[in-house]
């Protein structure tokens, strides 16, 4: 191999892409998620049993308090599966989010020590995930069968939705790992970011709830887009999407900003981690 | 040329680094006229140059503080120079840590693969060396345990002996070479020696000047962030030695110019003998004591002291602290000048060369200062527990130990 030169300066380092040094460490990226997924439920009496336990109890609750007491229109879908394929992206989002916010804290040890692409540390939590999300959907799967919903082409968008969830997901915590090493404040606002997120999305309702005056302004959030798709794509035809085109299209425009912008922003704060942590 | 170090300069702004900001502090910045990079700052690293020609073993030299790991920490990319650049050219292995990577919950399988791949090798070569490294380590049977189960010999092992199967153009190495019990140190030495004398790149950096002394030919001294000499390993060893590693059993300051810090501060610190008496040379069978005098400049300061006793390979003999005091230990002192001593009983210490480290704690044993090798003292032997054994005694202590045959049987 070419010998390779690497100068490194105040302001930049020479000699290496940003694009090309992530690549080169993408073995590191899967043992740092691989790592996270085994630390996560071992010692745990219930092991993966709990990532699917989460979304379950919240879709009973869910069911018995807005099925039973007040009732939301979601046509001829059960009301407990609407909620759950609402949640098969939430309950992802929802705890990925706040693993990987506090990554950089948590390896802080590794970033003090070694060299690596820091973004790949917040990346490993949520490449770590996607296992998770793929035996939730697994259970999703056979529940939505189980209510007689059989197998149709346009359920490859749920995948594709899925895909988006996960750059969603990424994007907002290289905001949230970033600011979180410079700002402990971060730390106390996650939370109550994820308590109001299980509300400003169309979670528990449909999004046929929101006034079309407001519409703009919820479907920025990210999440907007990638629950509407993936119930289009579970429950079509019963589920139309006609009427939710824009907003998945703000919703998706909005998530490539989040996307681009964090790994900028993170990519300007990283060489300041070490003497910040 | 394969590290160049061209005029970098490393500044850190203590506000900053002694707390984080948080978002209110910067928010409330922007009303005011001044930013807090105006706060005060210090120079860890100051206009350092030098350059490593590809195969050499260059040691990195000087006292805490010097600038030494900042330096090792520029040219690994964890941190960034604030002026000048580094150049490298060759694949690079940083051993800034034993254990970088490891994980408790994780058995020592797990984290070597883990451990392996966050130093740089690919799981293809992990998977090559595996056996090599377990064996290295010697804990084939507990390869399978969760480290945490392990003792902290097992773990420094393993952890070291993943890292001692890198094979990098250039490998930095800080301080990992006073890991295990001897045997194993001698073990890594011969390792580290032996990639050095295949021509890889080596820049260690280590108290242990003896070590260095083996493995490198050339080093660099470095204090308080300047460049202060470059050379042949020889006279770089013996001139920071003389330099800063005391040659005397005796330190003394003028009022206010000692080691401290606003509330407590140093005046002197001495080695003297049973009657009081200094003391250069202590004799093995006879109780030497290390005294501290030192004012309390605030009412109500509370502080604790400790030492540690270093050989000359830097191998810590022993260490005390000052809550075995039993009148002033945790007591809030008034203003004034105060003595503390601690005597060392005869028949502790074998004979050689020694140097005492102090250090000063808060109430919480939360480090306040420390004096690196304030005195040196020799220990000579009195021949009191030779016998009819003119050899020399091994190890670092020369107890006076009771030895009693009995017989048990008549022929």
């Amino acid at each position: 191999m070419e010998p390779h030169t690497v100068e490194i300066r105040s302001d930049k380092v020479i000699g290496t892409g940003y694009w090309t040094e992530l690549w080169k460490y993408r073995e590191l990226l899967g043992f740092l998620a691989w790592r996270d997924l085994t630390v996560k439920y071992k010692q745990t009496a219930l092991g993966v049993l709990w990532i699917l336990l989460q979304p379950l109890l919240t879709m009973a609750i869910f069911s018995f308090i807005f099925g039973k007491i007040g009732t939301f229109a979601t046509g001829d879908i059960p009301y407990p599966l609407f909620a759950l394929a609402g949640l098969v992206p939430w309950s992802y989002f929802s705890m990925i989010i706040s693993y990987s916010s506090n990554s950089l804290i948590t390896d802080s040890n590794l970033i003090k020590k070694v060299y690596c692409p820091r973004i790949i540390i917040p990346l490993a939590s949520v490449t770590a995930g996607i296992v998770d999300v793929g035996i939730v959907l697994g259970a999703f799967l056979c529940i939505r069968l189980l209510y007689g919903y059989g197998w149709h082409w346009e359920m490859l968008f749920g995948l594709l939705s899925l895909v988006w969830l996960v750059l969603a997901t990424a994007g907002i915590s290289f905001w949230l790992s970033a600011l979180n090493v410079r700002y402990r404040d971060v730390r106390h606002t996650i939370p109550f970011l994820i308590q109001i997120g299980l509300f400003v999305s169309p979670i528990v309702y449909p999004l046929s709830l929101i006034q079309s005056s407001y519409q703009f302004l919820y479907a920025c959030n990210p999440l907007v887009g990638v629950i509407e798709t993936f119930r289009w794509a579970m429950f079509t035809p019963e589920y139309s999407i006609e009427q939710s085109l824009v907003p998945i299209a703000i919703s998706f425009v909005s998530t490539a900003l989040i996307f681009i912008g964090g790994v900028r922003f993170f990519h300007k704060m990283e060489r300041g981690f070490v003497d910040s942590l | 040329m394969t590290i160049e170090v061209s005029h970098v300069t490393k500044q850190y702004s203590l506000g900053r680094r002694a707390s984080y900001q948080t978002l209110r502090d910067t928010l409330a910045s922007f009303w005011k006229r001044e930013r807090s990079d105006s706060a005060e700052s210090f120079l860890a690293l100051d206009d350092v140059s030098f350059q490593v020609k590809p195969g050499e073993a260059v040691a990195l030299v000087g006292n805490n503080g010097s600038g030494k790991s900042t330096m090792l920490k520029i040219i690994s990319r964890i941190t960034y120079p604030s002026k000048g650049f580094v150049r490298i050219t060759g694949r690079v292995a940083s051993l800034l840590e034993v254990g970088t990577g490891f994980h408790p919950e994780l058995t020592g399988r797990e984290n070597t693969f883990l451990s392996g791949s966050v130093l740089g090798m690919s799981y293809q070569e992990i998977k090559a060396k595996f056996d090599e490294i377990v064996a290295f380590a010697e804990i084939e049977a507990f390869i399978d345990t969760p480290v945490k189960y392990y003792s902290s010999g097992m773990y420094v092992r393993l952890a070291f002996s993943v890292a001692a199967h890198l094979e990098p153009e250039i490998l930095i190495v800080d301080e990992v070479l006073a890991v295990g019990d001897l045997r194993f140190q001698k073990k890594c030495l011969d390792k580290m020696k032996s990639a050095a004398s295949s021509g890889k790149t080596v820049l260690f950096v280590s108290h242990n000047i003896a070590a260095l002394r083996s493995l490198c030919v050339r080093g660099i001294l470095l204090n308080r962030g300047k460049m202060e000499m470059d050379g042949p390993i020889e006279s770089v060893a013996s001139h920071y030695l003389q330099q800063y590693c005391a040659t005397s059993s005796a330190q003394t300051w003028e009022p206010g110019e000692g080691p401290g810090n606003a509330a407590c501060r140093f005046l002197k610190v001495r080695l003297h003998d049973r009657e009081g008496h200094d003391l250069k040379i202590g004799n093995l069978s006879e109780e030497v004591s290390i005294e501290l005098t030192y004012e309390v400049l605030q009412e109500g300061t509370q502080v604790a002291f400790a030492f540690q006793l270093y050989t000359d390979e830097s191998v810590c003999a022993f260490s005390s602290l000052s809550n075995r005091e039993p009148y002033f230990h945790g007591k809030a002192l008034a203003k004034g000048t105060y003595v503390t001593r601690c005597s060392v009983p005869g028949h502790t210490l074998n004979n050689g060369h020694f140097f005492a480290t102090v250090q000063a704690f808060g109430i919480h044993w939360e480090e306040l200062f420390s004096i690196e090798r304030v005195i040196a003292f020799e220990m000579h032997d009195d021949g009191i527990l030779k016998g009819d054994f003119h050899g020399s005694y091994s190890g670092l202590f020369r107890p006076n130990l009771v030895w009693q045959t009995e017989q048990l049987q008549c022929p």
